[in-house]
């Protein structure tokens, strides 16, 4: 177990850095230093001179790769790439463009993320299995092909049209939660209510429909005859047999899903106005900020690369066959 | 406590204060009530749970307090940088420049804020000799500007200030372990202070100009490089400190970037200086008329030295604690709670004695904008900003009554708004009944399509015979760009604009109206209105231009133009559709290049853009801050300045000096005459549009009148809380029918459910096996 641990941090490290690379690359390919000054100094009355102090400000005046003029080691050191790589690993974010301590930030804007993916998570996935189990119960009955339709009409509706719908029936016909905004506990729930009832609707379709394909696959088994020729009666055949051992494709449809609600849910958050790190990543990106990209980036690789490992535990124990090694 | 809906068991009347969907403690009647409504399956979702559309506390709702919007956060809150119009809701309250306008005369009016009048600048020429006010510029070598300061300002409470008993400064040396957790200002406490404010000095508006040519200030000024122009000595302290700086940097640890606080009261800088506390002398290079103006403007508030000082202290950028984040002012209001989507401010309890304004027009007394005449100012305690990124859950909660005024720095949202009310159409009912303010204006804006004066097709031309036959296609695409058309497709992006006719917008001095006031290149005078020319005229010029029917008259081929827009994606594209079919009225092919604001800024300051569009918001309202976008000393190729087509002409140069430097007088206009009529023959700009604005507010909010120069508004703004409270409160009652009719269908499923159920559970197995049998039969078949 703990050289399979060693094997997979070791991993993990080669990986985020690949992935600072590619992001660091990706970003200045199509951004440069001068467009992120101007983008931050405004668009009236901006000299060359102030763009330059700007940059220097930051760092941003010295080469992106390779620094020609600087002698030895300081060729690759003194470079835009190394000194922001370099911080990172010390889990040092950095400042904003606009000199806000990113992981001040993190810290601030993680709370309302939790708050709104982690009763996501729960929800959903607790209510994908029921709802699965029971189609699979009313398996070949009209109620079973009627639940398939619904969840295929569930999974082609693109989300933006759940969160309008949302908020159009809840908050303006019904008048009975808020259009959008956020506050700190305990005024929290009544914020995130609707957010949450249109993410859970959101994800019941594609969810309910691979969970019922999942526990189908597993009702043809021997055990699944064997346990009903004992007596055993269908409900508890399907909790407790069935559900058990399909236990591993729902863990990794789940560690799948955990990351991107806790990287922050950008529709979402954009349009209840919750203040979590999906809003933070918009924001980077449309302000052109290369210290939010990447921290975001850096930070869901992260939570990707903790959520598998996780996920491999995960198996081990809910599969006593399987053996990290 | 058990939270419940209040309008289920106490219906709401209009009219009366009365909370909202709030919780109330648990009492026999309220737990009987509510196991009722938890019975009923509409509630099964909601049961226990404080449910309630209201986003703020009831308190607020029912206080003094204006909620508003903003869509990004503020970048720079430091004087010295903030040039954002989205920044003014903030800064303009916080800060108190040495002049302001008034807030309800129009034209704008400028008078003293923090000084006690507008000053007047006495010349002298070279010598040293007084000259007299109409003495001919060219013989001013100087202007001094002296600038008395009203007594008794004083600046917020603020631990930069924060004086013990001894007067030592409380939090001045901190050590960076002491800024642990420290990410706001209030988490300085100010208990232990003797003292947490102190009276404004005209030394702390010197230090605040000295700034501005400081770079030690973290972020530039935007109007560095204007001002050092006018400012005596202000180019020579910028160069004084920033090799100084360079000097610092050269022998500092490279990893480290930190640069210790410089006190500037130690530097001189001959064009500001304190002649005693309470006034201020300002000396201007030459004559500069419009200087004025940018004392209107918060590049020019006092700075306490202290607060420069606590803020540069090490380890405050890193929690984020500068004046860009936590500003400190002597204005009406102290900014208090920031996060990434909340901004709270709540009233200085500094604040001198200010008071309404007691003069306005017949318009301003009817629209009862005169009834707080002479009452103390501020009216409100508090100002809630919640950001709203999307547009549309903003105006849902401005109907629902939960924003006073949509985003105080715009006039530009609510068109919607306004087009559904002139229609009749979607929500004009609701804004009716809910008494909507909708308030149409013209501010001074300008929005416009540019020719590049330096490109070989449509520019100024190498040779007099080139330069004809390119001003004739300017003027001929001038005439064809159908602006009217434009203004009424596109209403809900400009509002009730008008078509510009030069590029004065109305409102200011200059602009002309009736007969005198048309482009005689692009329109005619007819029954009494503006009348655009045919497309024959254009069609005509085409031709002598060399392109008869869109084609080279040489080479027989189309003639194709690029056009540069600044903005991609689906709102743009119906715009520059709209473009290209101007230019097929001609047979003229448009090629847009569309990119984003960046790649456009960069394109036109290599000089690279063929036809462009763009726009201008005004910094003050003089038509030199209009004129000046014509100058070639501005060209944004040669000079880095504001003429983004780089028009070049010597004679409208001429006039341009003469007119920056005349008063607002019939010299003036002949001149100004002289130069639209100039710029309208040569068409650098088809004269674009001049878009209108909207003030939106609720009926509870009063003196509100829409401006986007007088930025300090707020102060003068009342609420009515009491009414928006039971209003709000009458709009809201909750409708849970859809709910319970989602719930009985969702029920209804569960019979035949329960049905099959039954009939599996009884089923023997034999049935079971038939019945397989039969769907599997029924299968093979199909």
């Amino acid at each position: 177990m703990m050289t399979y641990l060693v094997r997979r941090t070791l991993y993990s490290i080669l990986v985020l850095a690949g992935i600072n690379l590619v992001t660091f690359f990706l970003f200045f390919s199509v951004n440069t230093p001068d467009d992120m000054a101007r983008l931050q100094l405004g668009g009236k009355r901006v000299a060359q001179e102030a763009v330059e102090r700007w940059k220097a400000e930051r760092g941003y005046d010295q080469p992106l790769y390779f620094n020609a003029q600087a002698g030895g080691v300081g060729k690759l050191t003194q470079t835009v790439f190394f000194e922001s790589s370099a911080k990172l690993l010390r889990l040092d974010f950095g400042k904003t463009n606009e000199n806000r301590n990113i992981g001040w930030e993190l810290g601030n804007r993680i709370g309302p993320t939790l708050a709104l993916a982690i009763p996501i998570l729960l929800i959903s996935v607790a209510l994908s299995i029921i709802l699965g189990l029971g189609l699979v119960f009313y398996r070949h009955t009209v109620l079973d092909t009627w639940g398939v339709v619904v969840l295929v009409g569930l999974m082609s509706t693109s989300s933006l049209f759940f969160i309008i719908m949302g908020q159009y029936l809840f908050a303006k016909l019904m008048v009975i939660t808020p259009v959008s905004g956020f506050s700190p506990p305990p005024g929290m729930f009544k914020f995130l209510l609707l957010p949450v009832l249109v993410s859970v609707i959101a994800h019941l379709g594609p969810d309910t429909r691979l969970y019922r394909t999942l526990f189908l696959e597993e009702l043809g088994k021997d055990y699944v005859r064997t346990a009903r020729a004992k007596g055993v009666s269908e409900w508890a055949v399907l909790g407790r047999h069935v559900l058990r051992n399909s236990l591993i494709p729902i863990i990794t449809s789940i560690g799948l899903l955990l990351p991107a609600l806790l990287a922050g849910s950008i529709l979402l958050e954009t349009f209840f106005g919750i203040p979590g790190l999906g809003t933070f990543a918009v924001d980077g990106i449309t302000s052109q900020d290369f210290s939010i990209v990447r921290a975001m980036v850096f930070f869901g690789s992260f939570l990707y690369v903790i959520t598998y490992l996780l996920t491999d535990f995960a198996y081990a124990w809910s599969d006593p066959r399987v053996r990290l090694k | 406590m058990i939270a419940a809906f209040a309008p289920l068991g106490a219906p709401l009347s209009a009219g009366r204060a009365m909370p909202v969907l709030q919780p109330y403690s648990l009492s026999l009647r309220a737990l009987r009530r509510s196991l009722l409504l938890v019975a009923t399956p509409a509630l099964l979702l909601l049961g226990g749970c404080e449910v309630a559309n209201q986003p703020h506390s009831q308190a607020d709702l029912t206080g003094d307090v204006m909620f508003s919007s903003f869509q990004e956060r503020p970048k720079f809150l430091d004087p010295v940088s903030s040039y954002n119009l989205n920044e003014t809701p903030w800064t303009y309250q916080t800060y108190e420049p040495l002049l302001h306008y008034h807030y309800l005369k129009r034209p704008y009016t400028l008078e003293g804020l923090t000084a006690t009048e507008v000053p007047v600048p006495r010349y002298y020429d070279k010598a040293g000799n007084t000259l007299p006010d109409d003495a001919p510029s060219e013989q001013i070598a100087t202007s001094i500007y002296t600038i008395k300061l009203q007594p008794g300002i004083r600046y917020q409470p603020h631990p930069a200030l924060a004086r013990d008993a001894a007067g030592q400064l409380l939090y001045h040396d901190l050590k960076p372990a002491q800024l642990a957790g420290k990410y706001s200002i209030w988490d300085f406490p100010l208990t232990q202070a003797a003292s947490s404010s102190r009276e404004v000095t005209a030394e702390d508006y010197v230090y605040q100009i000295k700034r501005l040519a400081s770079p030690y200030v973290p972020t530039p000024s935007p109007i560095y490089n204007l001002l050092n122009q006018y400012i005596v000595g202000l180019q020579d302290l910028g160069e004084q400190l920033k090799a100084e700086r360079n000097a610092q940097l050269q022998q500092r640890d490279p990893r480290d970037r930190y640069l210790p606080w410089r006190d500037l009261r130690q530097v001189k800088l001959e064009g500001a200086r304190a002649l005693d506390a309470r006034t201020l002398e300002i000396r201007i290079a030459g004559k500069y008329p419009q200087f004025k103006y940018w004392m209107a403007m918060t590049f020019f508030v006092p700075i306490p030295w202290e607060a420069d000082r606590f803020y540069a202290q090490r380890g405050m950028a890193e929690n984020s604690l500068s004046l860009n984040t936590w500003p400190v002012g002597t204005g009406a209001f102290m900014l208090t709670e920031q996060s990434a989507s909340r901004y709270v401010m709540v009233r200085n309890p500094n604040y001198r004695d200010m008071r309404y304004p007691s003069e306005g027009s017949p318009e301003d007394k009817a629209q009862g904008l005169l009834a707080d005449a002479g009452k103390r100012l501020p009216f409100l305690d508090k100002l809630v900003f919640l950001q709203e990124k999307e547009s549309e859950p903003e105006q849902a909660k401005f109907m629902q009554g939960y924003y006073d005024v949509p985003d105080l720095s715009r006039i530009d949202v609510g068109f919607v708004f306004l087009k559904e009310a002139m229609d009749q159409t979607g929500r004009w009912q609701v804004l009716r009944e809910h008494g909507v303010k909708l308030e149409p204006t013209i501010e001074p804006t300008s929005w416009y399509m540019g020719f590049n004066w330096l490109d070989p097709v449509v520019g100024g031309g190498k040779n007099p015979e080139e330069a004809e036959r390119h001003r004739k296609l300017r003027q001929a695409i001038a005439i064809a760009t159908d602006w009217e058309e434009h203004n009424a497709i596109f209403f809900d992006t400009y509002g009730p604009s008008v078509p510009a006719m030069g590029p004065i917008p109305p409102g200011l001095f200059g602009y002309r109206t009736g007969e005198a006031g048309i482009n005689p290149v692009t329109h005619v005078w007819r029954d009494g209105q503006a009348v655009r020319r045919p497309l024959a005229d254009a069609k005509r010029l085409l031709a002598e231009a060399g392109y008869p029917d869109g084609r080279d008259a040489k080479s027989g081929k189309p003639l194709l133009l690029f056009y540069d827009s600044n903005g991609v994606g689906p709102a743009y594209q119906a715009r520059l559709d709209w473009q290209v079919k101007q230019m097929q009225k001609l047979g003229i092919q448009l090629e847009i290049r569309a990119s984003d604001y960046n790649r456009f800024q960069d394109r036109m300051r290599k000089g690279n853009a063929q036809l462009y569009f763009w726009g201008w918001f005004s910094d003050y309202p003089d038509p030199e801050n209009y004129l000046f976008l014509l100058n070639s000393t501005q060209s944004k190729v040669k000079f880095e300045g504001e003429n983004a087509s780089n028009y070049a002409n010597p004679e409208y140069d001429k006039l341009y000096t003469r007119m920056r430097d005349l008063p607002d007088n019939a010299e003036r206009q002949q001149v100004i005459d002289q130069m639209v009529a100039m710029v309208q023959r040569d068409a650098p700009w088809s004269w674009g549009l001049f878009p209108g604005s909207l003030g939106v507010y609720q009926q509870w909010v009063h003196n509100a009148k829409p401006t986007s120069i007088a930025n300090d508004k707020v102060k003068y703004m009342r609420v009515d809380g009491a009414l928006r409270a039971s209003k709000v409160a009458q709009w809201n009652q909750p409708r849970v029918w859809p709910l319970a009719v989602g719930m009985l269908a969702l029920g209804l499923l569960l019979w035949p459910a329960w049905r099959i159920y039954r009939r599996r559970e009884r089923a023997t197995a034999r049935t079971l096996r038939i019945n397989s049998g039969r769907r599997a039969s029924k299968g093979a078949q199909a």
